[in-house]
């Protein structure tokens, strides 16, 4: 049986609105704020007030995997480099969570994964430090560098990363024309890449995204635009540049390897194809959530209270080997 | 014209080609001797033409040119006969043409210009086809007159055309106290062994450039006084065997050493103590006696798999394949073959009469568990594979996954290897495997009825890949075999139609790890509309 693509990408993002996790958004919220608070005692004066910069503020999360980052923006002079900077913060953070939570060096972040709580629910929140570019700067100009900590695509470990303002990598996703298009589908690539445990961060796809829309004609229903700018990603990727909207000399392509972006390439190209053969293919890789399924699927749950139809992988008998 | 006289006529016109010893036919042979000058160099042959020619016979060519004076010289059998290349004819006047041109080709690269071939040919050595010991490569490095004893195993008697032939592998080198294994595996190391003597002697003990020596009095100055006194204690031993053999070691280009065994009889060592005129010492020498060479074979992986193996990623990996039935058994199978060397298999499942028409199995073997029997058959191909086998692996994974100590115990077993094949059907399984961190490799494969479809599901989410895959292949086909009695209904497909999917799905996931790609789901579809042929879907 055929699956009406657009009607199913819908209920794809119903299922993952954000608003129907938020119980566990509120625990994120309370969290970063006690994170926040942590460390601007910690750090009194060396701090300016750190911000969240992830896809809740830029309207593009999805529940499975809240991308909540708080940014610790430090003066010129609080570290004397930046690897100083990021191993206090992290033994800051480390000493002060180690009992309660995984704390982990990553890319440019220092992870926190809190363990499990009664609800059985689990809050992950990214402090990224940065450090303004010269004394007094930061409040001019929000520009920040970064610490790389591993290998970052073509970015390599150890150096220093100029992330510009912060801020107005906000504002360049909510400020797009078709600013609810544009969150559609890039909420639908969050989708595809938490499921399918794809590599591109969510700041690649947000801006590959914005980019298709800039550079081709995009409309249509929503698997039209979904379709189209697979398309672009397929086909550009590889030449593709995405400069940071703070800071043009700051290329975000480069966080991908080129076997990265080939494989990223490849990607489209096969999920495209697949596809277009077979409709019903979309559920393996846009699923909805199965805690939300949609509401006609909900009621036709039979009496016995087993679920039927997408909601529900019932295993079919015929495999042989 | 019959066929002497055509060869006559056809050899008296050739250029350069004069006819010293006229052609006779001698049962159904013909023998001639021929003076070929060419490039300035006048050589004669003996010309023995056999009754098969222009076609070739056991794939040699069954025209002889023979000159025991160019055995120093490339491309030479011990017998004096010229390898030559030629090409293929059944017409007995263009054959003698290409041949002959193919002698001059010889006589130019080798005897006029010398040259040498790039890749290293090993000495002549008399041929004997009662004996061949295997031997492969050791974590030792020999030293020039180093002796002591090695260990061997008798592996099989066979027949080499119409005589038997034995073939025994050489297990262990002891050198003083120290004593150093040969790679094969346990199954192979725990063989019963006899035991030999070897020496180091770093030269190839040649004559003529490329032809092993044929008398001990020719291996005298390759070896040390005090290896000839070594030999002389040993003479004085007592054998159960009529011949002890002795290893004679020497190093091969590029780093590598090889071996060839001569045969000493036991009553009669050829070594003896002659008195130095004028003082009381002796001096240990050898009789003037022929040497009884048997053959040598350089077993070690890199000439086992030598002609075609897997990429070095994949025959390094440790590996895992669980459920081993008509899919499981031919993946393993074909790992084996293609090199690798640390497979564990898991199946709690019976192998029945039934089973052998389309898995890896043997009627011979009877009722037997699947584990038992496949591991005893990948052994038997590669001396080089270690099974680790468990019937109960799964069972016990189902039951204490909940149990969290147990579900840590458990995924971090799994996590041990390199790569999974999940050739179960087991949703169970696929379920535990979804668990497991990722790097690892894991492909969980299955078919689908008259093997129509292979379905090849990876990490993350490899259960709901599947079963979403499998559930958009189903047609509904409810035509399975049913055979009499109590069995379980089944799929329907023969050994061809599976391994034939199988070996693409193989081909495919092998290549992608060699190429260092993220492993992808895939399906591979077949159709008959237009010839058999086989289509490759990947996600």
């Amino acid at each position: 049986m055929a699956t009406d693509k657009n009607k199913h990408l819908e209920e794809v993002l119903t299922s993952h609105k954000i608003s129907k996790e938020q119980a566990l958004l509120d625990k994120h919220i309370d969290k970063r704020k006690e994170i926040s608070e942590a460390l601007q005692e910690k750090y009194g004066s060396d701090l300016y007030s750190p911000f969240n910069s992830g896809s809740y503020a830029k309207h593009t999360a999805m529940n499975k995997k809240f991308d909540i980052d708080l940014i610790a923006p430090y003066k010129r002079n609080a570290f004397e480099t930046l690897e100083k900077m990021y191993s206090s913060v992290y033994d800051f953070l480390y000493d002060k969570y180690k009992n309660e939570a995984t704390v982990k060096k990553q890319k440019v972040s220092i992870g926190l994964e809190f363990n499990t709580d009664a609800d059985g629910d689990i809050v992950k929140v990214d402090v990224v430090p940065g450090r303004e570019l010269n004394k007094d700067q930061y409040p001019d100009d929000n520009n920040l560098n970064l610490y790389v900590y591993e290998q970052f695509g073509k970015i390599d470990k150890g150096s220093d990363r100029i992330k510009s303002n912060i801020k107005s990598q906000i504002e360049n996703v909510k400020g797009h024309a078709e600013k609810d298009s544009v969150r559609q589908i890039i909420r639908l690539l969050k989708v595809w890449k938490f499921y399918n445990g794809k590599k591109p961060k969510s700041f690649f796809l947000e801006l590959i995204t914005i980019k298709a829309f800039d550079k081709k004609t995009i409309s249509g229903d929503i698997w039209d635009k979904l379709k189209a700018v697979m398309e672009f990603i397929r086909d550009e990727v590889k030449s593709v540049s995405l400069p940071d909207p703070g800071n043009s000399s700051n290329d975000i392509a480069d966080t991908l390897t080129d076997s990265d972006k080939d494989t990223l390439s490849y990607d489209m190209k096969r999920m495209i194809e697949r596809i277009e053969e077979d409709s019903d293919t979309i559920k393996s890789y846009y699923p909805i959530n199965e805690k939300f399924p949609p509401e006609d699927e909900q009621k036709s749950n039979n009496s016995y209270g087993v679920k039927t139809g997408i909601g529900l992988s019932v295993p079919p008998v015929t495999r042989f080997g | 014209m019959n066929r002497l006289e055509t060869v006559a006529d056809v050899v008296g016109t050739i250029d350069g080609v004069a006819i010293t010893s006229a052609f006779v036919e001698e049962g159904e042979v013909i023998f001639g001797s021929v003076a070929i000058s060419f490039l300035g160099s006048t050589l004669e042959f003996e010309v023995r033409i056999l009754p098969a020619y222009p076609l070739q016979f056991h794939d040699s060519e069954s025209i002889r040119f023979v000159n025991k004076g160019l055995r120093e010289y490339n491309h030479v059998n011990a017998d004096g006969s010229i390898c030559v290349h030629t090409h293929h004819s059944t017409n007995l006047k263009e054959k003698l043409l290409f041949d002959f041109a193919s002698l001059k080709e010889w006589i130019r690269k080798y005897y006029v210009e010398g040259e040498r071939d790039a890749h290293y040919e090993h000495i002549v050595v008399p041929q004997n086809d009662s004996l061949v010991l295997l031997f492969t490569s050791i974590n030792h490095t020999f030293s020039k007159g180093e002796f002591g004893f090695f260990t061997y195993s008798n592996l099989a008697v066979g027949f080499k055309r119409d005589q038997k032939i034995e073939t025994q592998i050489v297990q262990q080198f002891k050198i003083g106290k120290s004593s150093f294994d040969c790679g094969w595996s346990t199954v192979y190391r725990n063989m019963d062994k006899k035991e030999g003597l070897f020496v180091f002697i770093e030269q190839a003990p040649t004559q003529n450039t490329r032809f092993a020596v044929e008398k001990w009095t020719d291996l005298e100055p390759y070896v040390t006084q005090d290896f000839l006194k070594f030999l002389n204690l040993m003479s004085k031993r007592r054998y159960n065997e009529a011949a002890v053999p002795l290893l004679v070691g020497y190093k091969i280009p590029n780093e590598e050493i090889h071996w060839q065994c001569v045969m000493i009889p036991a009553s009669n060592f050829p070594n003896y103590a002659e008195k130095i005129p004028g003082t009381t010492n002796y001096i240990g020498r050898f009789a003037d006696e022929e040497m009884l060479w048997v053959s040598t074979r350089n077993c070690s992986p890199k000439y086992f798999f030598g002609r075609g193996s897997f990429a070095p990623e994949i025959v390094s990996s440790k590996i895992l394949i669980i459920g081993i039935g008509a899919i499981g058994s031919n993946v393993a199978t074909t790992l084996v073959r293609g090199g690798c060397q640390s497979i564990t298999l898991i199946d709690h499942d019976i192998k029945e009469p039934e089973n052998v028409c389309r898995a890896e199995y043997s009627f011979s073997a009877g009722v037997n568990s699947k584990i038992n029997e496949l591991s005893h058959h990948l052994t038997q191909i590669s001396p080089f594979v270690e099974m680790s086998l468990s019937d109960h692996f799964m069972d016990i994974a189902k039951i204490t996954l909940n149990n969290s100590e147990w579900r840590q115990i458990l995924l971090q077993r799994l996590s041990e290897y390199d790569l999974i094949f999940d050739c179960t059907t087991d949703n169970d399984v696929a379920f535990i495997l979804d668990e497991l961190e990722r790097p690892l490799k894991i492909f969980t494969m299955s078919i689908t009825n008259n093997a129509k479809e292979l379905i090849c599901a990876v990490p993350p989410r490899l259960y709901k890949w599947m079963n979403d895959i499998t559930r958009q292949l189903q047609t509904g086909d409810d035509d399975l075999y049913n055979p009499n009695g109590c069995w379980n209904p089944t799929f329907k497909a023969s050994y061809n139609d599976i391994a034939v999917l199988v070996q693409f799905a193989l081909k495919h996931i092998t290549t992608s790890i060699a190429n260092n790609s993220s492993p992808r789901s895939f399906y591979l579809t077949t159709s008959t509309e237009d010839g058999f042929n086989i289509k490759l879907k990947e996600f």
